[in-house]
């Protein structure tokens, strides 16, 4: 249990914009003690990019989920989120349609499924307009063309007249995301949204991201089970395993010194960004535990390759490490007494 | 576009001509002799004899058959057995009123009752009101027709005459209250369950989830997101209710002693009068098919994913 309130937080400009107080996600009915996000504390700061990585399953989608106060029932939510130093859910905010859309919006893993497909383009880019923005309907329309010739649309008059099922992927996942900054949010999260599309088009769909969040300045959380993906875009990482943060710091001193054995495997398992393939890619052996397990110490310990005695029964806590904003949770980070194997040879082709 | 319209409609006249025929060989085949039924029980048998002729009952059935569909192709569905001099398309035309106004108020208490029942059940899935729903609905299933006919005539219009009692008058509407009750409640049973299914499972997809996480207030999600979805499925229903109910419902008709096609048909067969019969079910058979053709119709105006499969 980390005792600062507010850990993982980097170097910030002011408040940040979001701040993630040990937040919690249970389902009553999984296994183990049913917590399936385990006290996660974040924050980031203004127009910073941040990466939430970590295998399938490691409680990502819910973090995320549970930011919006959209966790599916019967998942119960502890914890506190504060936009701007405002917290979520509370007085004013208890509205979410307030807020929502308006100033934190998020791209989901299922990009492909998220525009209703019994719905024309033009009014569900423009119903957001017109809600939170009170546009009138040519003003809607003519932002949304605008927001549509910005995510790379070739034809955006006539694009806002058909029905989603005539798009490609690619272009479904660039409607989103028009759809999701068109109100200029103060942070977007995007869970996977490259993961549903090809190799390419993920690259195009990334650097559009990129773009468009950077002109207002919108902060970003990026969403993904591939370090490679976000360690080409964030600022900055935080690493997920078993519902719970092992490791966070900048990109940088991430990937080039990770703290946790866990990082380092993650590292181990992205192909190099030049030369050639391996023949077989090194994976994780073994599988993280199921939803909310219970295992008493280290949840990596069963598949950690230097794991001792005291990983099965104390669980580590996120602590700092030697460089600033550089943390970890692992008996062995920072202690010289422990073996440390060598880094695969692929982490060094990583940017 | 253009071809699936004509492909549709060559199907829809082989549907009805297949129908026609097979109640034309049926009728035939039930024994019985009309010409007996005809003349009446004292006839002689020369009397049968030359109503049989005059009927044109003892030529070969293929040369009736024929006969029956060259005259159909022209519009004429023939002259009654039964009753003498009256045409089967004025007799026909005389009780399509009632059926007609019977099966859009039964088609009305449907939607009415059932839609609003399967939003609400499915928006407070679970819940106390949800269940309470289940259980109206389960016995609104399980009501049959006639014996709730009769306990509303009884109750309602014996008892307390808040409707009146029994067949027709003015204005109209006034009669069909409690037969288009009767006849909708158990379609607004199955409505419910089925919009509540429905609506459960589309309450439930991404591009909901999509729509919240855009900060959409709950009634533009309900109403603009989630009820297209569900209205595919209550087109089809309406579609094939309507069309069943036009061809006519019996028991309804006689509870209540409206002089529809229902009735029509009954008392036709009573008296094996073929013409008739053949009428009635041709006028069926047409309801069925033309109803299922706008039911497709349809979905290709709610969904343009079926818009482009038929392109
Ligand atoms: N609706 C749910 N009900 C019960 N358990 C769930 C539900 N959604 C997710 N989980 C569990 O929570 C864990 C984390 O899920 P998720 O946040 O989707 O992981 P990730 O996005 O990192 O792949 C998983 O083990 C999953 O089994
Ligand atoms: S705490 Fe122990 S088991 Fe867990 S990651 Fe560190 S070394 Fe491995
Ligand atoms: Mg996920």
């Amino acid at each position: 249990m980390p005792d600062a309130p507010l850990q993982s937080t980097g170097p910030l400009e002011g408040g940040p914009v979001i701040a993630v107080d040990r937040l919690s996600v249970t389902f009553p009915t999984t296994g183990g003690d049913g917590r399936v996000v385990r006290d996660v504390s974040l924050a980031i700061g203004r127009g910073e990019r941040v990466g939430l990585v970590g295998e399938s399953g490691s409680g990502k989608s819910l973090t995320a989920r549970a930011i919006m106060r959209l966790v599916p029932r019967p998942g119960e939510v502890s914890g506190r989120v504060l936009l701007d130093g405002v917290e979520l859910g509370v007085g004013a905010t208890r509205d979410p349609t307030k807020w929502r859309g308006r100033s934190v919006a998020m791209i989901t893993q299922d990009p492909l499924s998220s525009l209703n497909p019994l719905v024309r383009i033009g009014p569900q880019m423009t119903e957001m307009l017109r809600f939170h923005r009170g546009a009138g309907r040519a003003a809607a329309r003519a932002r949304a063309t605008e927001l549509l010739t910005a995510v790379g649309i070739p034809d955006p008059a006539r694009t806002l007249n058909q029905f989603p099922a005539v798009l490609s992927g690619g272009m479904r996942q660039r409607v989103a995301l028009a759809i999701a900054i068109s109100c200029d949010p103060r942070l977007l999260i995007a869970d996977e949204p490259t993961t549903a599309l090809d190799v390419t088009i993920q690259a195009q769909v990334l650097s559009l991201l990129e773009r468009t969040t950077a002109e207002h300045g919108t902060a970003v959380l990026l969403i993904s089970h591939d370090l490679g993906v976000v360690s080409g875009f964030c600022e900055r990482v935080i690493v997920m395993y078993a519902g719970r943060i092992v490791e966070a710091g900048p990109t940088e001193q991430l990937v080039s010194a990770p703290a946790h054995p866990y990082t380092r495997a993650l590292l181990a398992s992205v192909p190099p960004i030049q030369g050639e393939l391996p023949e077989r890619l090194p994976s994780i052996p073994g599988s993280p535990p199921l939803g909310g397990a219970r295992i008493p110490g280290c949840a990596f310990a069963p598949r950690c390759p230097i794991a001792r005695d005291v990983c099965r029964e104390v669980e580590p806590e996120l602590r700092a490490q030697a460089r600033d904003g550089h943390e970890a949770a692992c008996h062995a980070a920072g202690d010289p007494t422990w073996e440390i194997p060598e880094l695969a040879s692929t982490a060094e082709a990583l940017p | 576009m253009i071809a699936w319209f004509l492909r549709r409609l060559l199907q829809m006249v082989l549907v009805v001509l297949g129908v026609v025929t097979l109640a034309f060989i049926f009728s035939n085949i039930v024994p019985g002799n009309p010409a007996r039924l005809v003349a009446g029980p004292q006839a002689t048998p020369q009397a049968v004899q030359l109503i049989a002729h005059q009927l044109g009952l003892d030529r070969p059935v293929l040369s009736q058959y024929l006969q029956y569909m060259w005259r159909l192709l022209h519009g004429n569905l023939g002259v009654s057995y039964a009753l003498e001099d009256r045409t089967v398309s004025s007799e026909i035309m005389g009780a399509l009123p009632f059926t007609i106004q019977l099966a859009i108020g039964g088609v009305l208490v449907e939607i009415l009752i059932g839609l609003p029942i399967g939003i609400i059940a499915a928006y407070r899935a679970g819940g106390f009101l949800d269940r309470a729903l289940n259980i109206v609905a389960l016995v609104g299933l399980s009501m049959p027709p006639f014996w709730l006919g009769l306990m509303l005539l009884y109750y309602l219009a014996y008892k307390v005459s808040l409707f009146p009692l029994n067949g027709t008058g003015h204005p109209l509407v006034w009669y069909l209250v409690l037969p288009s009750f009767t006849l909708g409640i158990g379609g607004a049973a199955f409505y419910a369950r089925m919009v509540r299914t429905t609506m459960i499972s589309v309450l439930r997809s991404p591009f909901i989830e999509f729509a919240r996480l855009k900060g959409m207030p709950e009634r533009r999600i309900i109403f603009r997101h989630t009820l297209r979805h569900v209205l595919t499925p209550v087109v089809t229903m309406l579609g094939m209710d309507l069309g069943y109910f036009l061809g006519g419902v019996l028991i309804i008709e006689s509870v209540f002693g409206l002089p529809g096609v229902g009735l029509l048909a009954y008392s036709a067969i009573g008296t094996l009068d073929i013409p008739m019969i053949t009428g009635t079910v041709l006028v069926a058979a047409v309801f069925v098919v033309v109803m299922n053709f706008v039911v497709d119709v349809t979905y290709t105006l709610i969904d343009p994913r079926v818009r482009l499969s038929r392109r």
